[in-house]
């Protein structure tokens, strides 16, 4: 493929990211992140994004923990909920993120099937976005190979 | 994730995301301490502030920042001549487990060395009472996270003008609290915003507080010293609210 398709495929793909704002992917931060890349900086949303899905692993096996519990303690729960929608919301992971805004309603009625419900949810969610974002690296990695720049897609 | 050596990218634009780049006016650059528990966070907002020219140092927790500037109190009682971080411009978290963003505001308002350097305070909850308390304790400005390019170029125009003026610009850019919108709902039935978390041992002492004024979260009392200036919190968004 040449630079020009690779490129075209790129937008095609970022753009489907963001497509129904409301069930996006992807949301206006993500723009953010990408505006802050440059040549000394080349692989910051890269970097960014690994160091939301190392956190990610170790809060759901937490919130996974703590459901788990003989008398399940919300408010620890909610924490790392809390945490989650924080840092998914710096990224621009915008389902993830909603997922979070329901799951904290769960925490504070205290359902616990609720928040289960919204645990497998979330699992599914981010891993949907992990694979989405490798596949998107993935282009970025073919364009610079084949000598191309990364188009900007706002 | 995989990735392998990345050929070097489209050449260093002049411009990120619109703005001007242009170092800020004094001799050094401004040294910002950032405190957030978050290391997603941390990376973005120093990211964020060494764009905009920066020295950044980045620690997790309002203890560790209060030990850098040299008023924790453990150290000093002790007899340590701490000399403390020289800075221009504090941001801090508001949700921190231990001590949060509005306890360590506090803390650096009542001191001698620091009551002078601006206090910004991020927070991923939009709640009207928790600005205005912080704004009251003398933060400089309150920022709704996700924090963006706009927010920190806002942050760059206080560390510029109190080099060239040497006065506290905090009357300046007073936010216009009345034009902030409410926490908006996600649910059909509105939920009380929830309090800040925290390790479920320590809430946070002030957080008695909050339930009491969130309950209504249509007040709208604004504070008596309003500009006309871009408001922070005028960046709300719908879909971004709890």
């Amino acid at each position: 493929m040449d630079v020009g398709q690779l490129q075209r495929q790129f937008i095609d793909y970022t753009a489907s990211l963001f497509r129904e704002e409301w069930r996006g992917f992807l949301d206006d931060q993500f723009t953010q992140l990408r505006k802050l890349q440059d040549e000394n900086n080349p692989d910051f949303v890269f970097e960014v994004v690994s160091l939301f899905f190392d956190d990610s692993e170790k809060l759901v096996n937490n919130m996974a923990k703590a459901l788990e519990q003989p008398t399940v303690e919300f408010k620890q729960v909610d924490a790392h909920v809390h945490q989650f929608k924080g840092s998914s919301s710096s990224i621009g992971a915008h389902r993830v993120k909603n997922v979070c805004v329901a799951f904290r309603s769960f925490c504070e009625q205290q359902n616990i099937d609720g928040c289960k419900r919204c645990l497998q949810q979330l699992k599914h969610e981010y891993s949907l976005l992990k694979s989405k974002l490798e596949t998107l690296f993935r282009l970025e990695q073919q364009i610079m190979a084949a000598g191309g720049s990364i188009p900007m897609v706002e | 994730m995989e990735r392998s050596a990345v050929l070097s990218r489209r050449s260093m634009p002049e411009e990120v995301g619109g703005f001007d780049l242009s170092p800020v006016q004094s001799e050094e650059a401004a040294h910002v301490l950032a405190v957030d528990d978050s290391l997603v966070d941390r990376k973005v907002i120093e990211r964020l502030l060494k764009i905009f020219s920066c020295k950044v140092t980045a620690v997790d927790s309002g203890r560790r920042a209060l030990q850098l500037l040299g008023l924790d109190e453990d150290r000093t009682s002790a007899g340590f001549d701490v000399k403390g971080l020289k800075v221009d411009l504090i941001i801090t978290d508001y949700c921190m487990p231990g001590m949060n963003g509005y306890e360590l505001l506090k803390k650096i308002k009542e001191s001698s060395t620091f009551r002078q350097t601006p206090v910004v305070i991020m927070s991923s909850e939009h709640i009207l009472a928790r600005i205005e308390r912080c704004l009251e304790e003398g933060a400089e400005d309150f920022i709704v996270k996700p924090v963006k390019l706009s927010d920190v170029k806002r942050l760059r125009d206080y560390m510029t003008r109190e080099d060239r003026d040497g006065n506290e610009s905090r009357g300046i850019n007073k936010r216009k609290l009345g034009d902030a919108c409410d926490v908006s709902p996600s649910l059909s039935s509105p939920p009380p915003p929830p309090p800040p978390p925290s390790n479920s041992s320590s809430p946070p002492s002030n957080s008695s507080s909050l339930p009491s004024i969130s309950s209504s979260p249509s007040s709208r009392s604004a504070p008596s010293s309003p500009t006309s200036l871009d408001s922070p919190t005028r960046r709300l968004k719908a879909s971004s609210c709890d």
